[in-house]
């Protein structure tokens, strides 16, 4: 193809066309550096967001399944509470899962029912439809798995005791300094089949070490949890850290805001609850240790999120006995691709409709959650308006290209009129000039792209230069992590090379046209 | 004329005119039939239209009216990039060479235009290289043309009119920027091969010279083409 190799001479510096040259090869570099800007910038921000919500995610799960109030309006829900079977106590959904009885009423023993109460839902077998066995049916799905959860809200109290506070007054450091650190929390289950969960677990440092020898010296512990603690990298279970310790309480896993304020692993204290009594409501107390710290990501309600064992969350609840407790309960579905999410919902709702429980549930994916939407909903605008403006500085930088290519039509017209008498038709000039464009949209997305790829391989080492340089942290970590993603985003990639293609054709379409119209007669007549 | 060779090209009432910056009609009326192996000369003043009426002829001009015909086929806007490719090898006065190229990449130029292989090796290579061997250039096939002297850049154009073997060789004052010796060089050159490959030669030219080394002599006076020497 003798158009290509035209072109390529064309753009081959040459000392005659220096004019031509110059241009060519800045626009090539402004094209490389709007490439390179554009697919840094989306990798990290596409890389911190995934990071982000893959943290949601992994606090909450991709899809969650929660009682309506129509659930507990229903028969179902109710009937616990006056069924001797059940203890007259309302359950919850694990409960009610692991209930060998759907219906504990007995009408023989238990008090008669009220006639306001709504008549059960009854299945095929006129027995009464278990609204939850039904639920965790409909939410089966190839890959996925599927776990109950609960959340319950209560205060933590820590106590911080550090020697050395006043090294500068007692020399020997005998006197040990107290602090007190006082939080509401929303105490959340540690699921340890969540990988991702498992994931967001800090490393205990140093401090942390000797925190937990002085914890267990304290306590007149000889056989310390440390053993346990230092299988905390290796672990598989991790939850075993969260047991309830005779000496210390449960442990709880905290966010990684906690270890900022200063407290370590090995801190102890308690969380207060208020329960219920027939006359008043008196404060209960249960003594927890710090078992760890986990970074939450930037979940807004992420710094009151503290993760224990099942037992505690359980002991909360059953002390406030009232539907608020339970409303924070119900079935997380879990599966390896957040993408898939939709699809797997659509396939809940779907059986759910089959088995015609779906007023008792409500399916919300990730995106869909009251505390996640709004930052999900944030994130995507201001992906979409970055997007925006990234098309905009790819069209400025290929502008250009028009600019350049003008000025080559301009300098050749004599080769194009000994082209065209040779033979060469105008869509063959038309395709010299496109392809000058074209390539001159490739070379600069290459050099962009290669440059970008490099960037991002070291990403941490520049922010860690610039850090020096700067004298403070470039980027929060808090924020946004010890290190900074460096996957490149595919996504952006193909948008880049794909835009850059596209508007740098478009670029050579206006001077192609100029050259095909150039007229062989009048271009060999006036040289 | 010549009855018993095929018409290759025949204008018919061709005419140009001008408009800007006001109208002069350059060319009123042209008949001119050429047949295949025919060699003729154009001469006339300087802004008389002969250039003008060879591009015509060449199909790298419109006329504003008049018919051309092209060995039998009438000249359109859809084949007339085919036939300044396969039919006609053009030669102009500032030889109109590409000054990146090599004398070899430059006759080989029109074979790549019309897609057939040109690579070291083809037959189209080869040929190239025996065209720049019969005008004297065998030691300057990969020579840049910007370093080749004007005698020799017309060289490489004759040769790079003769690579796609057309009918016609259309010739615009072949020797107009070279020295006497040179010219007369060339023309014998240009002469020798038009025998040599059996083609036809349409000239334009000042020279006498190389006009009485045509077959056909015509004039063009105020327009108009006037056939001057019969042979």
């Amino acid at each position: 193809m003798f158009e290509l190799s035209v072109a390529c001479k064309y753009l081959i510096p040459h000392r005659r066309q220096l004019s031509v040259s110059i241009i060519s090869l800045v626009s090539m570099l402004v094209i490389g550096l709007v490439v390179w800007l554009i697919l840094v910038f989306f990798s990290v921000k596409d890389g911190l967001e995934n990071g982000w919500i893959n943290k949601i995610v992994a606090l909450t799960a991709p899809i969650r399944i929660t009682p309506t109030d129509e659930y507990y309006k229903s028969y179902y829900y109710l009937i616990d509470s006056l069924s001797s079977n059940s203890s007259y106590k309302n359950k919850n959904i694990q409960e009610k899962l692991h209930s060998i009885a759907t219906d504990p009423y007995d009408p023989d023993n238990d008090e008669e029912l009220p006639a306001s109460w709504p008549s059960p839902l009854l299945n095929e077998f006129l027995s009464l439809k278990d609204l939850v066995k039904e639920a965790y049916e409909s939410a089966k799905y190839p890959g996925a798995t599927v776990s109950d959860f609960e959340t319950a809200a209560a205060h933590l109290h820590l106590t911080l005791l550090r020697k050395g506070l006043h090294s500068d007054i007692d020399p020997d450091e005998t006197q040990v300094a107290q602090q007190y650190l006082e939080h509401s929390t929303y105490i959340g289950s540690f699921d340890d089949d969540n990988p991702t969960l498992s994931a967001m677990l800090l490393p205990p440092t140093i401090r942390d070490w000797e925190n937990l020898k002085e914890m267990a010296r304290q306590a007149y512990v000889t056989e310390t949890i440390s053993s346990e603690l230092a299988a905390l990298p290796s672990s598989d279970k991790r939850s075993i850290l969260l047991k309830d310790h005779p000496k210390f309480g449960h442990g709880v896993l905290v966010p990684q805001s906690f270890k900022e304020a200063g407290v370590l692993i090995g801190d102890r204290g308690y969380v207060s609850y208020p329960s219920l009594t027939s006359s008043t409501v008196q404060e209960q107390r249960i003594p927890i240790y710090i078992a760890g710290f986990f970074d939450p990501g930037i979940m807004p309600v992420s710094s009151k999120y503290v993760l224990a064992n099942d037992e505690l969350i359980s002991a909360i609840r059953n002390s406030i006995d009232s539907e608020d407790a339970l409303m924070s309960n119900g079935i997380s579905v879990r599966f390896a691709h957040l993408s898939d999410a939709p699809q797997i919902k659509a396939h809940i709702l779907q059986e759910m409709e089959k088995r015609k429980i779906t007023s008792y549930w409500h399916v919300e994916t990730y995106r869909e959650y009251p505390f996640a939407k709004d930052l999900i909903q944030q994130l995507q605008s201001e992906k979409n308006l970055f997007s925006i403006i990234s098309l905009i500085i790819i069209i400025v930088a290929c502008s250009n290209i028009i600019s350049m290519l003008i000025i080559l039509v301009n300098d050749k017209k004599l080769e194009i009129g000994i082209l065209r008498s040779m033979g060469a038709s105008s869509l063959s000039i038309a395709t010299i000039f496109g392809l000058c464009g074209i390539t001159m949209g490739a070379v600069g997305s290459t050099i962009g792209t290669f440059a970008a790829l490099l960037t991002l391989r070291y990403i941490n080492e520049i922010v860690f230069f610039m850090t020096t340089i700067q004298g403070h942290d470039l980027f929060n970590p808090l924020f946004y992590g010890s290190v900074l993603p460096s996957e490149v985003s595919m996504d952006s990639l193909l948008l880049v090379i794909a835009a850059t293609a596209c508007i740098s054709l478009l670029a050579g379409v206006v001077p192609a046209i100029k050259a095909s119209m150039l007229r062989p007669s009048a271009i060999l007549r006036s040289e | 004329m010549g009855t018993q060779l095929p018409i290759i090209l025949q204008a018919k009432k061709i005419k140009k005119a001008f408009y800007q910056p006001v109208e002069v009609e350059v060319l009123k009326e042209i008949n001119l039939t050429v047949c295949a192996g025919d060699t003729v000369a154009i001469m006339g003043r300087s802004g008389e239209g002969k250039s003008t009426l060879l591009q015509i002829l060449g199909t790298l001009d419109n006329p504003t009216s008049g018919n051309l015909e092209i060995d039998g086929a009438p000249v359109t806007a859809f084949n007339k990039s085919m036939l300044r490719n396969k039919k006609f090898g053009f030669i102009f006065q500032s030889f109109h060479l590409l000054e990146d190229y090599t004398a070899i990449e430059n006759v080989l130029m029109p074979a790549r235009i019309g897609r057939q292989p040109a690579q070291k090796g083809t037959v189209v290579h080869e040929r190239a290289c025996n065209l720049l061997k019969e005008v004297g250039l065998h030691k300057r096939l990969h020579f840049n043309t910007k370093l080749l002297s004007g005698g020799e850049k017309q060289r490489v154009s004759i040769a790079r009119a003769l690579c796609n073997d057309p009918d016609i060789i259309l010739a615009d004052e072949p020797s107009g920027n070279l020295d006497r010796q040179t010219a007369k060089d060339i023309h014998e050159l240009l002469l020798r091969f038009v025998g040599q490959f059996n083609k036809t030669l349409i000239v334009v030219t000042h020279d006498i010279e190389l006009a009485k080394l045509c077959k056909y002599q015509y004039r063009m006076m105020d327009g108009k083409l006037e056939l001057i020497t019969r042979p």
